[in-house]
């Protein structure tokens, strides 16, 4: 088996793979979307609103799977200090602060019909609120720190100690009392949801996930190329000075 | 059409769409630029070369 996280085998592997996971994610997209507004009946309760949901619990899955993916990135940077795991980490954030945000904002959107508000300061939502901040937090460490296996070792030490929200995010329906539904799609004694409603949410979900993954290759691919453009801006900064350094070298 | 929470769905759609497009097409040009600058650094196709 080849050594994929070698990243120029990496590379050639993203080149093979990409189209065929991207072509995957947009059909299972379309029969997600064909699904949720031909098939999917209303909800007895929530009526039409409920499509919003085939939205808002795909994005709330990967906000806490791309949170996963980064914190296992950051134990590679610093058990084995891989530049790929380094470029694995950096890549994820941004998208982990997209999905988070597409999470709450759905959220909102269906709060205000279903709860008559837009927010409220509940568990649930208060913890994605901070796991949104932490995304961003890291984003900003990433921009801050020029040396990239310096700030590889920063975030991955501030991935790691902010990996604490995800059982917080996870079990605050049932530690608190809270105005968000509890599980019903991972829960003991199986989902709580008609067949006819969980079909789209699960084709949903797993196209949600090939779009993450899809683009977080396209995303490790670009770092690996800065890392790549650094490098050679690097040496060709240094054959550039060598001239100048070696007609001073007699007068020092 | 009638419902009257068409609005808030829509908008959900939209932001959804508009955010998620949005990333993939900044990886995109990203990619671009990237591979545009190394090409002229190195004269080769980037993503063919030794890391």
């Amino acid at each position: 088996m080849p050594n994929i996280a070698n990243p120029t085998i990496f590379l050639s592997l993203v080149r093979r793979v990409l189209p065929w996971v991207t072509a995957l994610t947009v059909a299972l997209l379309l029969v997600g979307v064909y699904l949720i507004f031909f098939i999917a009946p209303p909800d007895y309760q929530q009526g039409e609103s409920v499509k919003i949901m085939y939205l808002h619990v795909p994005a709330a899955w990967l906000s806490l799977f791309i949170y996963i993916v980064m914190s296992a990135a950051a134990l590679g940077t610093l058990v084995w200090r891989h530049p790929l795991a380094d470029a694995a980490q950096k890549a994820a954030a941004p998208l982990g602060a997209a999905f988070t945000f597409v999470c709450l904002a759905t959220g909102s959107l269906w709060g205000k019909p279903m709860w008559g508000t837009w927010w409220v300061w509940d568990a649930r939502l208060t913890s994605v609120l901070v796991l949104f901040l932490i995304y961003l937090a890291l984003i900003a460490l990433w921009e801050a720190i020029e040396e990239p296996g310096r700030a590889a070792r920063a975030a991955a030490i501030m991935t790691l100690v902010g990996a604490v929200n995800l059982p917080i995010i996870k079990f605050s329906v049932d530690w608190w009392n809270t105005l968000h539904q509890p599980a019903s799609v991972f829960r003991v004694g199986g989902p709580a949801i008609a067949a006819s409603m969980l079909l789209p949410l699960l084709v949903m979900a797993l196209a949600a996930t090939l779009l993450f993954l899809t683009l977080h290759m396209m995303a490790i691919r670009n770092e690996i190329l800065r890392r790549r453009l650094r490098r050679l801006t690097i040496l060709a900064a240094e054959q550039s000075d060598a001239p100048a350094y070696a007609a001073a070298e007699p007068a020092r | 059409m009638t419902n009257p929470h068409w609005g808030f769905i829509l908008a959900a759609y939209l932001v959804t769409t508009l955010v998620i497009g949005g990333m993939g097409l900044k990886i995109l040009f990203d990619y671009r630029g990237l591979k545009r600058e190394l090409q002229r650094m190195v004269g080769t196709s980037p993503d063919r070369d030794e890391a």
